[in-house]
């Protein structure tokens, strides 16, 4: 047998090898995402909340201070890094739970059809008539008992629906094929072709759609909080940090304490986005080749 | 033609219904009284005049009556009172309606006058530097969050630089005792910050689009018809691939309008800029149910009409796409 080397994560190697650019993006992440993990744990949490009033609006670099203080007093280099974990903590949760309810669906929508397929498809298209970030902040408001768990189903809500579009779209597609074809005629059971041969054959599409959908939430965690309707206010994230420079005083005299965590979502963004592209450049050398 | 906008608008119907259902019971449930409000300064107020205010505004009608209320009156065009403004929710939404069409407008000549030359020209000299140095734009502007971008123009250009106001949609001196003319030329100014902000990360969009487009046409049969007739390249490019490669732009115009408001939120709040985003949260943090219960159906409404628009435009423009 010749061994078919062109495989999806082959070409995405081979893509970062040629674009350092790219390379330079994926690592980046991963160190960013990495040392807000592991540094987070040296975190002690009381501490970092206790206020401090003689130390507040302190400038970067001051007292040992390496990014300032802000106006409680509290060590916005220590806020930052574990708003970045929470951050990144909620968009994985979104992105997990939305893409495995999607993709399930998604799946079953284009395989079976028929009513399976109605069903899921007119509950897409009712949700997506929605105005969803509007609908999101009511939902903050009027649930009860908030929390960060209840906050990530509120955005999976909303979210699921692109995943179960783009799978039942390439379901259809690959479906027909003869493989597909073959394994009915075998009497393979339904449950074995969807998930041994559909899902694991759509996996480099769907890896694509999951990092775009990392971005998409990162966004919209962020982009909430700092209107005010995100993670709770004793729990710090990136959103948090900047939506202090909503009071006009501290955007025009404090600079320090949200441009820092505008700079690193702004990074991450890029490198998140770098890494999809790569992604998507793999998944055409593939279909070329 | 128009059998497809009749079967649209008969689907569209009961979408419509869902919504309103949606829309009224969720904001139902915002935590807010407006005897809480209207008697705030007075703790020595009566049940009885609690009751009173509930009754004015229906609140001691059983929900399902509470909705057909609801639904009757806005299917006139009156959708209640406000809580906090004790004025009509219609006009007051009409208020800040203008703003937020000014702001979109203004954001959609961002968007186009500066979408269309990048596109067109990075396709035409796909490769060069200047094409390479588009796609960095563009890749730029596709991972920038709208609130970042729109914080960094407030800061550099509103405080730090002061070239531009950093709040409000006018000049208020102006707005009592100015010309037409320095109205217009107050509100542009003020427009300018926050309308850039949406429309230069909305050009993405447009660019892919038209440069993916024009590149696909350039490789067309006709195209090479038109240079074996001998014509210039200036008339292929203009008339021929143009015109084709325009098409598919105007399918995300619908979504464009949906994006307007939805997008307001963020940006009005950022810079202040009275509209209808802005007053949406306002009336949010104010609890005031009926203005919320209001302008979430605009907005549904308005995405509704989007989606509509868009499969219309994407129809008539294009025969050759199916109409079922």
């Amino acid at each position: 047998m010749i061994k078919n080397k062109r495989t999806f994560f082959y070409n995405f190697k081979e893509e970062l090898k040629s674009h350092p650019l790219s390379m330079f993006a994926v690592i980046l992440l991963i160190s960013i995402i990495a040392f807000a993990f592991i540094y987070s744990l040296t975190v002690d949490m009381d501490a970092l909340y206790k206020i401090n009033p003689r130390g507040r609006n302190m400038p970067p670099m001051t007292d040992g201070y390496l990014l300032g203080t802000d106006k409680g007093g509290k060590d916005i280099f220590k806020l930052l890094v574990v708003g970045v974990r929470n951050s990144i903590m909620i968009a994985l949760s979104v992105t997990t739970l939305s893409s495995l309810i999607g993709i399930n669906l998604g799946v079953m929508a284009g395989y079976f059809g028929g009513k399976v397929d109605n069903i899921t498809m007119r509950a897409v298209d009712f949700i997506s008539l929605l105005p969803s970030f509007i609908f999101q902040i009511i939902l903050i408001i009027t649930i009860k008992n908030y929390t960060p768990a209840k906050f990530v189903l509120i955005l999976v809500l909303f979210n699921w629906i692109g995943y179960v579009r783009m799978i039942r779209a390439s379901t259809l597609g690959e479906g027909q094929k003869e493989y597909i074809m073959a394994s009915k005629v075998l009497g393979t059971p339904n449950y074995k072709i969807i998930y041994k041969q559909l899902i694991p054959n759509l996996v480099p599409l769907i890896s694509l759609r999951i990092i775009l959908g990392l971005a998409s939430s990162l966004t919209i965690e962020t982009g909430l909080t700092y209107l005010g309707f995100g993670l709770p206010a004793n729990t710090p994230s990136i959103g948090q940090l900047i939506s202090s420079s909503r009071e006009i005083s501290t955007m025009q005299n404090y600079p320090w304490l949200w441009m820092p965590a505008v700079f690193v979502l702004l990074v991450m963004m890029l490198c998140i986005n770098a890494t999809g592209q790569t992604v998507n450049r793999a998944l055409m050398a593939k279909q070329k080749a | 033609m128009y059998k497809f906008i009749l079967r649209r608008l008969i689907i569209i119907l009961p979408a419509l219904f869902l919504v309103s259902i949606v829309v009224f019971f969720t904001s139902e449930a915002l935590p807010g009284d407006p005897s809480m409000q209207e008697l705030m300064n007075r703790p020595d107020a009566t049940i009885e005049e609690i009751m009173k205010i509930q009754e004015r505004y229906n609140l001691d009608k059983p929900p399902l009556e509470r909705y057909t209320l609801w639904l009757k009156g806005t299917l006139k065009g009156d959708l209640g009172k406000s809580y906090t403004f004790r004025t009509d929710v219609a006009n007051l939404i009409k208020e800040k309606m203008f703003n937020t069409f000014f702001l979109g407008m203004t954001s959609l000549v961002i968007m186009f006058s500066i979408g269309i030359p990048l596109g067109v020209f990075s396709a035409k000299y796909e490769g060069s530097l200047f094409d390479r140095t588009v796609l960095g734009y563009n890749f730029f502007t596709l991972s920038v969050p709208s609130f970042v971008l729109g914080i960094l123009m407030l800061y550099y250009f509103g405080y730090t630089l002061g070239w531009f106001p950093t709040s409000g949609s006018i000049n208020p001196s102006v707005y009592d005792s100015g010309t037409q003319i320095q109205k217009l030329g107050s509100r542009i100014y003020h427009v300018i910050l926050p309308a850039f902000t949406a429309g230069i990360l909305s050009t993405t969009t447009i660019i892919q689009y038209l440069r993916n487009e024009i590149i696909k046409n350039k490789g067309k049969d006709y195209v090479k018809t038109a240079r074996a007739k001998g014509q210039t390249e200036n008339i292929i490019y203009n008339t021929h691939i143009l015109r084709n490669s325009f098409l598919p732009i105007s399918s995300v115009l619908g979504f464009y309008i949906t994006g307007i408001f939805a997008g307001s939120v963020i940006t009005e709040t950022i810079f202040s800029y009275p509209g209808i985003g802005k007053f949406f949260l306002d009336a949010i943090n104010l609890r005031d149910t009926p203005i919320v219960t209001g302008l979430v159906l605009f907005m549904s409404i308005l995405t509704l009409m989007g989606s509509l628009i868009s499969d219309i435009l994407i129809v008539s423009v294009d025969p050759r796409v199916r109409i079922d």
